[in-house]
């Protein structure tokens, strides 16, 4: 199988071509221009064609031969423009390009944050509708992620293209070790919102592991997973593995999340009272915000593990060692743990 | 607002979506064409403004442009002669006229309160160097590197029609166009700019390397000097008059203060209110621009601004450097 990945430099894309070219497929690796690959070690069979999805130059010529797109692209900071155009027009310009080409397989990453968080009940599904109602109360991020699956999704209908869909929770590993999701940090000490909860996290070598298992199955066409690793583990807990880890000792203060949402709707309320609609409040504070970042949600990897038999192949303390401990040499899926930025 | 048009039929459609827009297009002509628009807002890259705004004022329309309203003179001729031809209303965004610590100077100007004007300074201090900043994106080069000038050639309008608002057309325009940071993709990374008009003089800065961030308009008149605030919006008066002169540094210093500590606080307020942010006088302005319309009265801005600053911009290009 010969695979075209987009945001290959990036903290996941780099893993991801190593987990596919780990499994014997070959990989072309979609990078922007001025990017530096060498810091990647990649193996060399890695083949790269440079080009930058905002850009109008037509990208078939990246697909030829290609039997799946693993699109990973999206601009994760910056302001909204910023994030839309690097994510939403960025996905509209490569799949106009691969309309033209005989690739038909396009493995989308996704994300957690297209859901409606105030429709989860207490177990997240993959039919857990997506936002709808409140897209644009939500961050940008949100909304350009929301914009490119209806986008992917409206291609792959009218083309008839095999889409596979997976949705991440938070992301982490070297080089992206705190996730926002687990509360909210004041110098060395966090403020820890639902310590007792499971925070939907997915190591990047088990994401990227799930990437390649999921571009490569035949039973995974069509489908929509849910990727989390599904470890038992408490944000609480893992946040004293960070501090552990990262070598800055501090305070845990354990807030509720239902007192953080009582907060967030007080505050919300305050500000419609005193400035209608148009009032400004810090993102922790919008309720539909808090909602996405900190609802405790059961989650687990049912889908990928019924399916494909997949299950995470690092368990908690080999995620840890690999994140944390400069002198692991990690094997398997991933590669060596590289910086880069989801571009 | 009934439509909207994109080159990128997702951008078109989200905007329409947000905005509960009945249509959405790919092709501004056919837009034209099928929506029959009373108004249109061109906020496209500079070199397509041109093209754009004649086809709307040709199909009937007013028309507002993003600054700067073309990238040639001759353009910009062509285009304000098409509007008074058509009998149609254009305007460039002069929008920074409009944020409300100018607005103030410029009605203490138009009331004498500041007496003669006889010099105004403008200023902007923006790290446009940063990493993550568009104008050194290596990977996709940001449209205003192909004007004169380079990434300054894009906030030179602002420098011009705020010096214009208080001197009035010049006779004269010196620029320095320098580099400090060699390893940037800029031409240009810093900007000083002398103008002379009939009423007195303008200097005019833009520096990537001064922090912090800042934008200002300082204006000084034979009764009193006026300095606005445009980021963190605050109005801070020194006057020569209404107080003993012995007095005056003591007046002068307290008011300074109450006004630095009142901006202090509303800059917070402002925060949490929401709104327009350092926007706020593009929607005054396009506000000011339909009342004007439904009034039949003078646009805020007039095709005489347009020139004329369109002229000083002209003037403060590059062409100099090395001289």
């Amino acid at each position: 199988m010969r695979a075209l990945v987009t945001g290959a430099t990036g903290f996941l894309g780099s893993r991801v071509v190593c987990a596919l070219a780990d499994r014997g497929h070959d990989v072309r690796a979609l990078v922007r221009p001025a990017s530096d690959v060498t810091r990647l070690a990649w193996p060399g069979s890695v083949e790269i064609y440079r080009a930058d999805l905002r850009g109008r130059a037509d990208l078939s010529p990246a697909f030829e031969g290609v039997d799946v797109l693993v699109h990973l692209a999206a601009t994760v900071a910056g302001d909204d423009d910023s994030r839309w155009q690097g994510t939403v027009v960025a996905t509209e310009r490569l799949l106009e390009s691969m309309k033209c080409t005989k690739t038909n397989r396009l493995v989308l990453a996704s994300s957690f944050s297209c859901y409606d968080w105030t429709k989860a009940g207490g177990k997240l599904t993959e039919e857990t509708p997506l936002e709808n109602r409140g897209v644009y109360e939500r961050d940008s991020y949100a909304v350009a992620k929301l914009w490119q699956e209806r986008l992917a999704r409206r291609y792959a209908d009218s083309l008839g293209w095999d889409l596979r869909v997976i949705r991440p929770g938070f992301i982490w590993g070297r080089g992206n070790e705190w996730q926002a999701g687990l509360g909210q940090p004041l110098g060395r000490h966090v403020i820890v919102i639902g310590p007792m909860a499971r925070p939907p996290l997915t190591h990047v070598d088990n994401c990227a592991d799930a990437f390649a298992v999921v571009s490569e199955r035949d039973e995974a066409a069509g489908e929509t997973f849910n990727m989390v690793d599904g470890h038992a583990l408490s944000s609480w807990r893992f946040v004293k593995a960070y501090q552990r880890g990262m070598n800055e000792p501090g305070w845990r203060l354990p807030v509720p999340y239902l007192a953080g949402l009582a907060i967030a709707y007080l505050a919300q309320a305050t500000s419609r009272v005193l400035f209608g609609r148009q009032g400004k409040l810090p993102s922790i504070l919008v309720v539909r915000r808090f909602c996405a970042r900190f609802r405790p949600i059961n989650c687990q990897p049912d889908r990928l593990k019924e399916l494909l038999g997949w299950s995470p192949p690092f368990d908690f303390r080999e995620c840890l060692a690999r994140t944390f401990d400069s002198a692991h040499v990690p094997t398997g899926a991933g590669c060596r743990p590289s910086e880069g930025r989801d571009d | 607002m009934v439509a909207s048009c994109d080159l990128s039929p997702i951008t078109a459609e989200a905007v329409a979506d947000r905005y509960g827009l009945s249509a959405w297009y790919t092709d501004h002509r056919r837009m034209l064409d099928e929506v029959r628009p009373d108004v249109v807002h061109v906020t496209t890259p500079p070199e397509s403004h041109h093209a754009i705004a004649m086809d709307a004022i040709r199909a009937g329309a007013h028309v507002i442009v993003e600054k700067p309203i073309t990238t040639t003179a001759a353009h910009r001729t062509e285009l304000l002669a098409a509007a008074a031809h058509a009998g149609r209303t254009l305007v460039e965004d002069f929008n920074y006229l409009y944020n409300a610590p100018v607005a103030e100077l410029r009605r203490m100007a138009a009331t004498g309160e500041l007496g003669d004007v006889v010099h105004c300074e403008v200023g902007f201090a923006l790290n446009i160097l940063a990493e993550g900043s568009r104008f050194v994106d290596a990977n996709l080069p940001h449209p205003a590197l192909a004007l004169p000038g380079g990434a300054i050639a894009d906030f030179l309008p602002h420098l011009a029609y705020l010096a214009h608002a208080f001197v009035g057309a010049h006779r004269k325009a010196v620029p320095m166009y320098t580099k400090l940071n060699p390893h940037s993709p800029l031409p240009f990374d810093e900007f000083r700019g002398c103008i002379e008009t009939d009423r007195g003089t303008a200097h005019l800065i833009f520096s990537s390397h001064a922090q912090p961030d800042a934008f200002w308009v300082r204006v000084m008149g034979t009764r009193a000097r006026a300095e606005a605030q445009i980021f963190d919006p605050r109005v801070i008066v020194e006057r020569a008059e209404g107080s003993p002169k012995p007095l005056l540094g003591f007046v002068n210093g307290r008011g300074v203060a109450r006004a630095s500590r009142r901006a202090a606080y509303a800059s917070v307020w402002k925060k949490l209110a929401g709104g327009a942010g350092t926007y706020e006088g593009l929607w005054t302005l396009i506000s000011e621009f339909y009342r004007s319309l439904a009034m039949g009265a003078e646009p805020p801005v007039t095709p005489r601004m347009i020139e004329e600053v369109g002229a000083m911009v002209t003037d403060l290009g590059p062409r100099e450097v090395g001289a």
